[in-house]
C-alpha cells in the first residue's frame, strides 16, 4: 500500500517535470545579447587590469621599503653614535691636562721659593 | 558538438569574432538550460551573459576540445547556482510581488482558449517552482539537469567531476527530499480545495 502509494507519487512528480520542461517558451535571445555579453567582458577586464595595477604598485612600494629597511641595517657600526660608557667612565679616562699644568705651576712656584 | 576546435583555439588566441561564433552557436541552448535551471524567465539573458563572460576568461584553460561542452554546462550550473544564492537572499523583499500565476490568472479572465493554455503552462510552472525552492540551490540544479534537462550519468559526472556512485547517492537523496515536497504540497492542496466544497 504504502509502496503502491510512493509509485503513484514518483510518477505525478515526473508528469510535473515534463510540464515544467514544455512551460517554457522557446529560448530567443535579444538583440541586445551579443553587445550587452561584449560591455560585460570590457568592464571586467578593465577591473582586472586595475586590480593587477594596483597590486604591482602595491609590491613595487614594499620592496621599495624593504630595500630601504635593509639599507639601513647593513650601514657599519662605526658611524653610529653610541654611548657604551657612561658620564663618569668618560671623564676619568680623558687625559687631565689641566691639572697636570696647574700641578707643574704651583710645583715651579715651590722650587722658586725653596732657592730663594 | 555544435562547433570544431579551430573556433575555440582561434577565440583563445584573442579573436573576439571566433568567441562571439561560438556565443551564438551555444547561446539559445545556454538560454533553454538556464531558464529552466532557475525557473525566472525575466532572468536569463543575465544568466547566460555571466556563463558567456566566465568562458571568454577561463577559455585558456581548457585542454582538449572534448570536454568542452560539459565544461561550458558546469559554469552554466555554477552562474545559475550564484543567481539563485542572491535570490534566496532577497527572497523577502520580492515576497510582495505578484506571482507570473496571479499576473496571468489576471489575464486569462479577460481572455480565451490560447490564454487558458498559457495559464496552465505558467500553473505548472510555478508549481515545480515551488517544489524545487523547497530544497537547496544543488539539490535543485542537480534534480533540473538530470529529471528536466535528461542529462545522463556520463554526463552529470562530467559537469560535477564526481564519482557515478557519489552522484546516484546525492540524485537520490535529491529526489527524496523533493518527493516529500511534493507529498506534502499536494495534501495542502486536497485540504484546500475539501474546504472549498
Amino acid at each position: 500500500m504504502e509502496e503502491a502509494n510512493r509509485d503513484r507519487l514518483n510518477q505525478e512528480l515526473d508528469g510535473l517535470f515534463l510540464q515544467y520542461r514544455d512551460s517554457f517558451p522557446e529560448a530567443a535571445p535579444s538583440a541586445t545579447f551579443l553587445p550587452g555579453m561584449w560591455e560585460r567582458i570590457e568592464r571586467r577586464r578593465q577591473s582586472r587590469f586595475q586590480f593587477t595595477h594596483l597590486s604591482r604598485m602595491f609590491l613595487s612600494g614594499a620592496a621599495a621599503i624593504w630595500l630601504l629597511l635593509a639599507g639601513f641595517l647593513l650601514i657599519p657600526p662605526s658611524r653610529h653614535i653610541r654611548a657604551e660608557h657612561s658620564y663618569v667612565d668618560a671623564l676619568a679616562s680623558a687625559p687631565d691636562t689641566d691639572g697636570n699644568s696647574f700641578a707643574g705651576v704651583v710645583h715651579e712656584e715651590i722650587g722658586e721659593a725653596d732657592s730663594q | 558538438m555544435l562547433i570544431d576546435f579551430a573556433l575555440i583555439q582561434r577565440a583563445r588566441e584573442g579573436d573576439n569574432a571566433a568567441f562571439s561564433e561560438i556565443v551564438t552557436a551555444y547561446r539559445k541552448r545556454i538560454l533553454g538550460t538556464i531558464g529552466r535551471l532557475i525557473g525566472r524567465p525575466e532572468d536569463v539573458e543575465d544568466v547566460a551573459q555571466e556563463a558567456f563572460v566566465r568562458l571568454y576568461f577561463s577559455l585558456d584553460q581548457l585542454r582538449t576540445p572534448d570536454v568542452f561542452e560539459p565544461w561550458l554546462y558546469r559554469l552554466t550550473v555554477n552562474a545559475s547556482y550564484d543567481y539563485l544564492r542572491k535570490q534566496r537572499r532577497r527572497k523577502e523583499s520580492r515576497m510582495a510581488d505578484l506571482s507570473e500565476q496571479q499576473v496571468v490568472m489576471a489575464d486569462a479572465s479577460a481572455g480565451g482558449q490560447e490564454n487558458r493554455e498559457e495559464m496552465r503552462r505558467v500553473q505548472a510552472r510555478e508549481q515545480a517552482n515551488e517544489l524545487l525552492s523547497a530544497v537547496s540551490d544543488e539539490d535543485r540544479l542537480l534534480l533540473t539537469l538530470k529529471e528536466v534537462e535528461g542529462l545522463s550519468l556520463k554526463e552529470l559526472r562530467d559537469v560535477y567531476k564526481v564519482g557515478e556512485n557519489a552522484l546516484k547517492v546525492r540524485l537520490f537523496r535529491a529526489r527524496q527530499r523533493v518527493l516529500k515536497a511534493y507529498e506534502q504540497s499536494r495534501q495542502a492542496r486536497l485540504v484546500a480545495a475539501q474546504r472549498e466544497h
